[in-house]
């Protein structure tokens, strides 16, 4: 398939029998179309599948929309005894257009000892937090969850200075102007 | 025979010169300033994002909110019918299912028109729609045919209908001509198929000229959708230029 040719809605672009359908194309019949304006171009299938046919918008508004399984940043903007409120800002890479409500409750904060869990000893009002959602939720507030190690806050203001402060354990941060710890459900931080 | 032309020269068969701005509006996702003669719209489109109201969402697909607002004065029930056309007909061509509980707004507004403005918007919310990065099954696009001329429909001969340009048959029809017209037909198709998106019709015309109108309007929405395939894709390869 020649990568060089820009595809248009609804151009066919191969068999569904050759090809996988990937981003920016869809299957209708026996053919896989292009849904988007780009280039099209191939790609190795997985593990021995058949090769993905993908056409690259520029802008693909499905870089939009969340699904189950996401990882995203969210700021939290409420906490209470059950559940902390949350804006969801990026979406993977993507930062989104328009913020998502979203609410991590108590027995998704962490992955043991769920009924321990002090929210306010978790998460505050300004924390960013990495999370995965679990669940499209309900009346527009998806769920997530931040019960892993690399999940949780990733960015919060300390306190007693405002300085950005520094994870010391998965249960502590620590302002690094004035060494005060405050307790905060942390993300492992990325190895760099 | 004599090729009958029209007021502004251009003979039964032809329709006014194209052209579209893309990417004009910084806030809307998607945009375009499209025109075809004098008859020009802007679309912007917004979304694919979560709807205002819970109750308006639908858990499977996105819903398409289509505003149309004239160039002049407040909006009339033609207005809101117009919406109604274009809503659904973007609804056939974009792939909703693909944007669940998501709401794509779609802005028309007429900056001038000289006839034949529901197909010029169209037109324009394909390219917006494509501007914005909306998945779509395939390209909408449209035109509009009209009958000049009073005269009973069963009055207009076979053989003369398949003479474009002898017959009164006139595509992309402006405003002075379809104010004088006996009856319209405007076409929406998905380009390269063969099926119908849309077909609006008023006025009154037989059988054969209904069918007569229709291929008229799909040779045009053949001709529309090269355009349009031009642009878009001139305007990703401009992109990908600035880019570097």
């Amino acid at each position: 398939m020649a990568s060089t040719q820009l595809a248009c809605p609804g151009d066919r672009l191969g068999r569904a029998s050759e090809f996988t359908s990937g981003p920016g194309t869809y299957t209708r019949g026996p053919h896989i179309f292009a849904s988007l304006v780009g280039p099209v171009l191939q790609q190795e299938g997985a593990e021995g599948g058949l090769p993905v046919i993908t056409v690259r918008g520029g802008r693909n508004a499905q870089d939009q929309v969340i699904e189950v399984g996401d990882v995203v940043m969210a700021r939290v903007t409420r906490v209470r005894a059950l559940l902390a409120s949350v804006e969801i800002l990026c979406a993977g890479e993507t930062v989104l257009r328009e913020a998502y409500n979203g609410i991590i409750k108590k027995e998704d904060v962490r992955a043991t000892e769920v009924d321990r869990v002090d929210m306010g000893q978790s998460f505050r009002p300004g924390d960013i937090v990495r999370a995965r959602v679990s669940s499209l939720g309900d009346a527009r507030q998806y769920y997530l969850t931040t019960a892993a190690p690399d999940l949780g806050v990733r960015w919060a203001k300390s306190d007693a200075s405002g300085a950005i402060m520094v994870p010391v354990s998965w249960q502590e941060m620590q302002c690094p102007v004035t060494g005060v710890r405050e307790p905060r459900k942390c993300a492992r931080p990325d190895a760099s | 025979m004599r090729r009958r032309l029209r007021f502004d020269g251009r003979t039964g068969d032809q329709i006014r010169g194209l052209f579209a701005d893309q990417g004009i509006l910084n806030r809307a996702d998607g945009s375009v300033r499209f025109g075809a003669g004098n008859t020009s719209v802007l679309v912007a489109v917004y979304g694919p994002a979560q709807p205002a109201q819970q109750k308006k969402e639908k858990p499977d697909r996105a819903i398409i909110e289509v505003s149309w607002r004239a160039d002049k004065g407040a909006q009339t029930s033609a207005d809101a019918e117009r919406e109604l056309y274009v809503r659904r007909t973007l609804e056939e061509a974009v792939a909703v299912a693909r944007y669940p509980r998501s709401v794509i707004s779609v802005v028309v507004q007429v900056l001038c028109d000289d006839g034949s403005v529901l197909s010029a918007a169209i037109n324009a919310c394909a390219m917006a729609l494509v501007d914005a990065g909306v998945e779509m099954i395939g390209m909408p696009v449209a035109a509009t045919a009209c009958f000049s001329g009073s005269g009973s429909a069963a009055a207009a001969a076979p053989e003369q209908l398949q003479h474009l340009g002898e017959s009164h048959l006139q595509l992309d029809p402006s405003a002075s001509e379809e104010a004088t017209t006996r009856a319209t037909v405007m076409l929406a198709v998905l380009a390269g198929s063969d099926g119908i998106l849309t077909m609006k019709m008023t006025g009154q015309l037989g059988a054969e000229e209904l069918f007569a109108a229709s291929e008229a309007a799909r040779k045009a929405c053949d001709a529309v959708s090269v355009y349009l395939r031009r642009a878009v894709e001139a305007k990703v390869l401009r992109d990908v230029a600035n880019l570097q």
